[in-house]
């Protein structure tokens, strides 16, 4: 009975993590994301200062966690959105919109990709 | 490179404690879960430590999870028969008196050569001998010989022998084992008269043994040259 109880404590636990860690990457990817659309939106409108200080703010919200998405994501892909918020704060500096825009939709599209590859849908378990 | 270093001694603990976690079933018998276990949980290992761009917990997991479900599952074969037969499988004889069963070892699909060779083995050149032989559940063979051929016991020949004494370890590498030497029912004077009469101290005894009628094996520690 011991080792059944170990077995399912376990069993238990890593479901709990794998849950939680899921719940918490998908709550920060969404605050991100829509913090992005709303600087995207502000670019459209040409309110470059207004949506630099907000991609930049949601850089450093993303930088503020990256032990726990060190933890949880592929470091290749944590590396690559880095890199896409840095380019992106360079074009919003610039007023560039025409790089700023499909730049930032790029970002939104890989941060909602590191949540749903952790999704447990059937297409990512098959 | 330092990474893989800290991550390598962080699954190998992890790694040892599952095993330890397992029992010792997992390292003497290995039956088909086992088997897979024990592969998967090495390659789920290998995988993290040297690939560092993979979070550590990408290997973590999936150990723990094939640790727990071999736990679970080892505790159900033995709770429960059909559960056992599943993951595991019968045995299935291939000799009876003597007789090749081959049906069945067409089943198994172990050649004749591979039974003979398993059987030589075993020390039985004679397949006429063999009562039984049958392939356990973990792929071993094990052959039974008529009682005609086996070699007489004790009892056939009506000879008297002392039972068998456990022995017990009270000196190991240089050390007095005093629980263990308390559990044979001898104390430190009694030691202490050993080795005088062997005429060496405890630090230069690599093992030392004793029965509890008294029966001792001493093996000395080896000096450099």
């Amino acid at each position: 009975m011991k080792h059944l109880a170990t077995g399912v404590v376990i069993l238990l636990l890593c479901l709990a993590i794998c849950f939680t860690s899921l719940a918490v990457l998908d709550h920060w990817t969404t605050h991100a994301t829509s913090q992005l659309e709303q600087a995207l939106e502000l670019a459209d409108q040409e309110y470059f200062d207004e949506a630099e200080a907000l991609v930049t703010e949601t850089w450093e919200f993303w930088r503020r966690r990256r032990g726990f998405f060190g933890m949880v994501l592929r470091h290749t892909e944590a590396d690559q959105v880095n890199s896409t918020f840095r380019q992106l704060v360079e074009y919003a500096q610039n007023g560039c919109a025409e790089e700023f825009e499909p730049t930032c939709a790029d970002l939104i599209e890989q941060i909602n990709h590191l949540c749903d590859m952790e999704k447990p849908y059937y297409y990512n378990v098959l | 490179m330092f990474i893989s270093y800290i991550r390598t001694i962080i699954l190998y603990v992890l790694l040892i404690a599952a095993v330890r976690l397992m029992g010792k079933r997992q390292l003497g018998e290995l039956e088909p879960t086992e088997f897979v276990v024990a592969i998967l949980i090495a390659d789920l290992a290998s995988v993290p430590m040297q690939d560092i761009g993979i979070p550590l917990f990408a290997g973590v997991i999936p150990i723990l999870t094939v640790l727990s479900i071999e736990l679970i599952f080892s505790v159900l074969s033995v709770r429960f028969r059909p559960v056992r037969k599943f993951l595991s499988g019968s045995p299935v004889m291939l000799m009876e008196n003597g007789k090749i069963l081959v049906q069945n070892l067409m089943e198994t699909r172990l050649t004749v050569d591979e039974l003979t060779q398993h059987l030589r083995a075993q020390g039985i050149l004679d397949l006429s001998t063999v009562q039984y032989a049958l392939m356990e559940v973990d792929g071993k063979i094990s052959a039974i010989l008529d009682p005609k051929y086996q070699p007489p016991t004790a009892q056939d020949l009506q000879i008297h022998v002392d039972a068998a004494e456990m022995p017990v370890a009270v000196i190991s590498d240089g050390v007095i084992l005093d629980d263990q030497l308390a559990a044979s029912g001898r104390n430190r004077a009694w030691l202490d008269k050993q080795l005088r009469h062997f005429g060496c101290t405890a630090e230069e005894v690599f093992l030392l043994t004793a029965t509890k009628s008294g029966k001792l094996y001493l093996c000395r520690q080896e000096v450099d040259a």
